[in-house]
């Protein structure tokens, strides 16, 4: 199994512990869901997976392969996508250019052809261009292909970032808050979007406040709580927890 | 006719020189470099065309790819530390190698002719190979662009960590813009060497660094087109303000913080966006129509 798995995780800013801890596999093909109150490690943690901060303890491996310590494009590369907190699109591209640039994996021409414009650079950007266009169709978003990024609605900015991510096929996908900001149909698409993409084989991590979202799509659900598991189940284990209850969902 | 030509032609060889330099500072922006090195670059690449013209029989072609090459090295090797590095870090390091090659070319005089510089170059350089070599550099650079190393460096400039997550080594492209900026920078220089008879090391100082960004800025940091239009208007306007022509520098200095102010995009990238904006406005299906979209 290629699965993504945290061992014993941990990550501290000076005196404060961010993550400690913390186990867990993620496997391919599954929803997983990340929750906990603000503060309790989930981006941390997604940002140690993908190599912007270093773990300060345990390691984190993909299909055997070590992940931590990695730089974060040789990562990305291994095939683990992601989406962040706050959408992070390139403003002054449009949007079918955000999307051409996440394409980045599959390129195969060297520096040198790249340089000169041999055929098989316009080749591989009609390739691209043509396969953005296609996801944009896929998602409903074909109409704002020529809109500069930062010109579209919040929720459609997700959905772009979400495309780019995909553009790498990737094996994994870690999304930060993706639902955030959308309204309910919105985020209902993107739920059977998410399915879509599980059911191909995509590894997906989830983090979320929306919790009727999760409770939906996620299979499995882990719930974190200053930087510890304080549970994991499917969405009916984890409801009725006590401790989650006293941590987060409230009584 | 004949007059005209002759009097205008010395400041049109000079556009196309300094539109080399401009280019080379425009590489390094639009790949999000913050690099003033293209003075320094252009230092080594007049200083190592002119000797290798003068004092071996390379003949011009060869000189002229040795100063390239002198460039190219100097970039990389500038990328070493430097790659790493952001923003202000790289711009402050990089104003050290500029400062560095002016003491260089003063000190190394067997070389260089120290302060009085290498005079009785012999003029290989054409104003039709001056333009030759302004097209094919922009006719390169809008193919980088338009390919997959223009993409990565769009996203490089515009976000950092996005370009990583997705794939894209930013020291990679980082190390070939250095190298990209070196090369075209020295290339200038060199044919500043062989259009003009002679260089000093003051003409590779503060003043160049300067010019090059303020070309770029002026004219426009997206548009291949920008650093050309820069280095007209920044050439053009002291010739036509004569009385002025001292105070170049002056001139400048003003024209840049106005255009930053009220045009930051420049002037070829401000009418791109009015364009487009104009364009925005029309009606909806004209506008799917140019875009060559289908109908809604």
């Amino acid at each position: 199994m290629d699965s993504l798995r945290l061992d014993r995780l941990g990550k501290h800013f000076g005196g404060i512990e961010a993550v400690a801890e913390l186990s867990l596999a993620f496997a391919p093909g599954r929803i997983s869901g990340l929750i906990g109150p603000n503060g309790a490690g989930k981006t941390t943690v997604v940002n140690m997976i993908t190599g912007l901060i270093q773990p300060s303890a345990g390691r984190i491996t993909l299909a055997e392969r070590r992940v931590d310590g990695a730089l974060p494009h040789e990562i990305a590369r291994m095939g683990i996508a992601r989406t962040f907190q706050n959408v992070r699109l390139l403003k002054e591209a449009t949007v079918l250019d955000n999307i051409v640039v996440g394409f980045h994996r599959h390129e195969h021409t060297s520096l040198l052809a790249c340089s000169l414009g041999l055929p098989p650079v316009w080749r591989e950007r009609r390739d691209f261009r043509a396969q953005a266009h296609n996801l944009l169709t896929r998602f409903g978003l074909v109409e704002f292909a020529a809109r500069p990024a930062g010109t579209i609605s919040f929720g459609h900015q997700r959905l772009v970032e979400v495309m780019r991510a995909l553009a790498m096929s990737p094996d994994f996908l870690l999304l930060d808050e993706p639902a955030a900001g959308m309204n309910d149909v919105e985020s209902r698409n993107l739920g059977a979007i998410i399915r879509d993409l599980a059911a191909d084989g995509v590894g997906i991590v989830l983090i979320e406040h929306n919790m009727r979202f999760v409770m939906e799509i996620c299979e499995a659900i882990h719930v974190l709580d200053s930087g510890r598991l304080i549970a994991s189940g499917t969405a009916e284990t984890v409801r009725r927890d006590p401790a989650v209850i006293r941590a987060y969902l409230g009584g | 006719m004949g007059n005209l030509v002759a009097t205008y032609r010395p400041l049109f060889d000079l556009i196309c020189i300094y539109a080399v330099f401009a280019f080379s500072q425009y590489v390094a922006l639009r790949a999000g470099l913050f690099s003033l090195a293209t003075a320094g670059f252009a230092s080594i690449g007049g200083y190592a065309g002119a000797y290798l013209l003068k004092e071996t029989a390379l003949g011009p072609v060869l000189s002229g790819v040795g100063a390239i090459l002198c460039g190219v090295a100097a970039g990389l090797f500038l990328s070493l530390p430097l790659a790493r590095l952001r923003g202000a870090f790289q711009a402050i390091a990089t104003i050290g190698f500029v400062q560095i090659m002016v003491s260089l070319s003063l000190f190394a005089a067997p070389i260089t002719g120290g302060a009085l510089g290498l005079n009785a170059i012999p003029k290989v350089a054409s104003s039709g190979l001056l333009v030759a070599i302004v097209a094919v550099l922009m006719l390169l650079l809008a193919v980088i662009n338009r390919g997959g190393i223009g993409r990565a460096f769009d996203a490089i400039r515009q976000d950092y960590t996005v370009a990583a997550s997705l794939g894209i080594s930013t020291n990679k492209y980082s190390r070939y813009a250095f190298a990209l900026s070196g090369a075209i920078g020295a290339l200038g220089g060199c044919l500043l060497a062989f259009d003009t008879y002679s260089i000093q090391p003051d003409l590779f100082g503060f003043p160049l660094l300067v010019f090059a960004i303020a070309a770029v800025i002026l004219g426009g940091r997206s548009s291949v087109a920008g650093p050309l239009v820069g280095t007209v208007f920044l050439m053009v306007l002291p010739e036509l303000a004569r009385p002025l022509a001292d105070e170049r520098l002056l001139l400048q200095g003003a024209l840049l913080i106005v255009v930053i102010i009220y045009w930051p995009r420049g002037i070829v990238d401000g009418l791109v966006r009015r364009w487009h904006d104009r364009d925005a406005a029309q009606d909806p299906q004209a506008r799917r129509d140019r875009h060559g979209l289908p109908a809604a």
